[in-house]
């Protein structure tokens, strides 16, 4: 069976990368394969998601502004009519989730997330992703 | 140093504390004797006597005196409390100027009849980019202040005296020389000379290559610029602290207290090196490194680790590099509570811990500290979270009485016989870099990153498995969370003005003069083939600087002409 293949990004601005590295781990340790490369515009998002061929996309924000990525991103997906299930880590304030959650991020975890519970979201995503 | 007979009464009674204890604790609980370990994994004892430090005990010194273990000057903070440094920034420089002038107003302090900004530049501006490039959309005004042209500077600093105001403008390091060249530039429009200046460049691009996933220059040219501006300094302007040592974002990828020392000490070699090939003399510019290290959480150890800090610093410019100056021996240091020891649980949990670092900073005498706001790991700090983590400062110098007494903790038999166990920590990792052939060596190979991300791992599973305790984390948990209030920047309204601006100015200019002085630029960079020849360069950027460059322009430049590489 092949794994599940998720795109860690984050902007080449974010200096903060303990949190995006330390789960990028424990997705490889939970059976998925994992991609790492932080982008420079957010187009690259969307076109490394497509060249790795990947199935969802985990994108760290801690210093950057994650509604301003996020709605830059889902405007690409809108264009190009593909879409990837996006997670979002990072430090991002409470009153944006709701707002993140509309544009259509799976989830938001914070800092201090259990990453046990974090895993096993990325493995729900797949048991319901139509690209399974 | 003790008599024979108090050492033998110390070793007989500790023979009967082991006595009782195996009684008591080994036999009855099971407990083993053995002791902890610190933060740093070095072994320490349950408890201390003289017999632990006689043989360091000779050197425990005085506060003022050489190695200065004890603390830099005579008296530490009876007179003249640690200066209150806040790291600052946000959005415009108009939005920055508003928050320098409450900080004054709540008291942040440098001294008598002194100022002191340490202005963080936004991530644009941190990583070399002007506000107007593709590459920084979403990031203009965020975690710090747009800055890219000399009216940045005026809005940031015009009515206050520069001789008397000392500046920082945080950067990762990668454009220290334009942001030095414009403030100099600036300073001789409002009528000072460059010696008249007081301030600091971060000058540590290799630093932020390591940690903050910063493009760098290509190795060898990344030691040049660095010198570059070293000299400069040397040179022009007595009251400049060319470069910022940073231990504490080296400390902020996972690694020990121990690591961060040597590491941080590993560059220092590096540099004064490079310095004195380029034809310096030590004793003229190692007093103009500053330094600044995190604060972390192992309350003891931390107070330790600013005494082996000092102690270690006096004894290399002593007797690796020869110095003759009193203050070459001197090494100053700027602490900053660990921002990765806050939580977003429990969010006013941070001030305690903030309060506890800040404590042991000042019992290790630091020379000036940062206190973090208690909401940081939710968002950018809040004014009212900014004004309680000064009150730390504040509660601490006038109310705890802790600065009656200089080095209180001096003599203790556990503080000084750690001071000595990490001392020797630190000198074996130092050998350690300097075998892998040094510093800059260590980075390129990535023996460094390595370091850092293994410990960043296994802290972090320690976490999750319990073994380490973070209170609202992963113990005393709250299913309800206190919400408090978070700080909002109207961004992209920022980033917007910040363009319109930036394309003013270069509409306002003469963009032929604009054009020769950037060629210019990159013609001293071709030229610049060795360290010998530093000093090459900056005349051409105090020029490009005059011919109204933007900060970002003179960076690209550099990286066009010396290289980059992406970490």
């Amino acid at each position: 069976m092949n794994k599940s293949k998720v795109l860690m990004t984050r902007s080449h601005l974010e200096a903060h990368d303990r949190g995006v590295k330390y789960i990028l781990r424990k997705l490889v340790e939970g059976g998925f394969e994992v991609v790492y490369t932080p982008f420079r515009e957010i187009k690259e998002i969307y076109e490394i998601a497509m060249e790795e061929d990947v199935d969802i996309i985990g994108l760290s924000c801690s210093a950057t502004n994650s509604l301003y990525i996020v709605s830059a991103l889902m405007e690409i997906f809108e264009k190009k009519q593909e879409n990837f299930p996006v997670i979002i880590g990072g430090v991002v304030p409470n009153m944006d989730i709701p707002k993140l959650k509309e544009m259509g991020i799976k989830e938001v975890f914070g800092p201090g997330s259990d990453p046990d519970e974090i895993v096993e979201f990325f493995k729900n995503i797949m048991g319901n992703s139509p690209r399974n | 140093m003790y008599k024979e007979d108090i050492l033998e009464d110390a070793k007989s009674c500790e023979r009967e504390w082991e006595k009782k204890s195996k009684k008591i604790y080994e036999k009855k609980m099971g407990v083993n004797l053995s002791g902890f370990k610190t933060n740093s994994n070095i072994p320490i004892k349950y408890v201390y006597g003289p017999q632990d430090v006689n043989e360091q005990s000779e050197n425990f010194g005085m506060p003022g005196v050489y190695p200065y273990t004890r603390g830099l000057y005579p008296l530490t903070y009876q007179y003249t409390p640690w200066m209150t440094q806040f790291l600052h920034g946000y959005g415009l420089p108009d939005h920055t100027r508003e928050r320098m002038e409450k900080l004054l107003k709540e008291g942040m302090a440098a001294g008598k009849g002194v100022l002191a900004f340490n202005v963080e530049c936004d991530l644009a501006t941190a990583h070399g980019y002007d506000p107007d490039s593709n590459l920084v959309k979403g990031a203009v005004g965020v975690s710090g202040v747009t800055v890219s042209k000399m009216e940045d500077l005026e809005i940031l600093f015009n009515g206050f005296d520069l001789t008397k105001t000392r500046v920082v403008l945080t950067t990762k390091g990668i454009n220290d020389l334009a942001i030095l060249g414009m403030y100099i530039v600036y300073g001789k429009k409002r009528g000072y000379e460059p010696d008249m200046l007081m301030g600091q460049s971060q000058n540590r691009v290799k630093n932020s290559f390591i940690t903050s996933n910063v493009r760098g220059f290509l190795p060898q040219n990344q030691l040049k610029l660095q010198v570059e501006l070293i000299k400069y300094a040397t040179l022009n302007m007595p009251n400049w602290n060319h470069t910022n040592l940073c231990g504490y974002n080296l400390r902020e990828t996972g690694i020990t207290a121990v690591q961060e020392v040597a590491f941080t000490l590993a560059e220092a070699i590096e540099l004064i090196e490079e310095g004195i090939r380029a034809g310096l003399d030590p004793d003229d510019f190692v007093s103009r490194f500053s330094t600044q290290l995190a604060i972390g959480m192992d309350f003891f150890e931390e107070v330790v680790k600013f005494r082996a800090f000092r102690k270690i610093w006096a004894k290399v410019m002593k007797e690796r590099f020869n110095c003759k100056k009193e203050k070459s021996f001197m090494l100053r240091v700027h602490a900053h509570t660990a921002g990765s020891s806050l939580t977003a649980q429990q969010p006013l949990n941070n001030v305690i811990r903030t309060t506890l670092e800040a404590l042991s900073a000042a019992l290790g005498g630091v020379q000036s500290m940062h206190t973090s706001s208690y909401d940081e790991a939710i968002n950018l700090p809040s004014e009212e979270a900014v004004t309680t983590a000064l009150r730390v400062n504040q509660i601490l110098q006038h109310e705890s009485g802790i600065t009656r007494v200089s080095d209180p903790l001096g003599g203790s038999y556990f503080i000084e016989s750690l001071t000595g166990q990490m001392e020797e920590e630190i000198l074996k990792i130092i050998n350690e870099i300097e075998e892998r052939g040094g510093f800059t060596k260590c980075m390129v190979t990535g023996w460094f990153k390595e370091l850092m991300e293994t410990e960043s791992y296994t802290w972090r599973e320690k976490v999750r498995k319990g073994e380490i305790t973070i209170v609202g984390l992963n113990k005393y948990k709250k299913e309800e969370e206190f919400d408090v209030p978070v700080f909002t920047l109207e961004q992209e309204k920022t980033e917007k003005i910040a363009i319109e601006r930036i394309k003013k100015w270069k509409q306002n200019r003469n963009n032929s003069a604009v054009e020769s002085a950037l060629s210019k630029v990159k013609e001293r960079a071709k030229e610049f083939e060795t360290i010998e020849q530093a000093g090459i360069l900056m005349p051409a950027v105090l020029e490009a600087m005059e011919a109204k460059c933007t900060i970002g322009e003179v960076t690209e430049v550099l990286f066009e002409t010396l290289g980059t590489v992406y970490p």
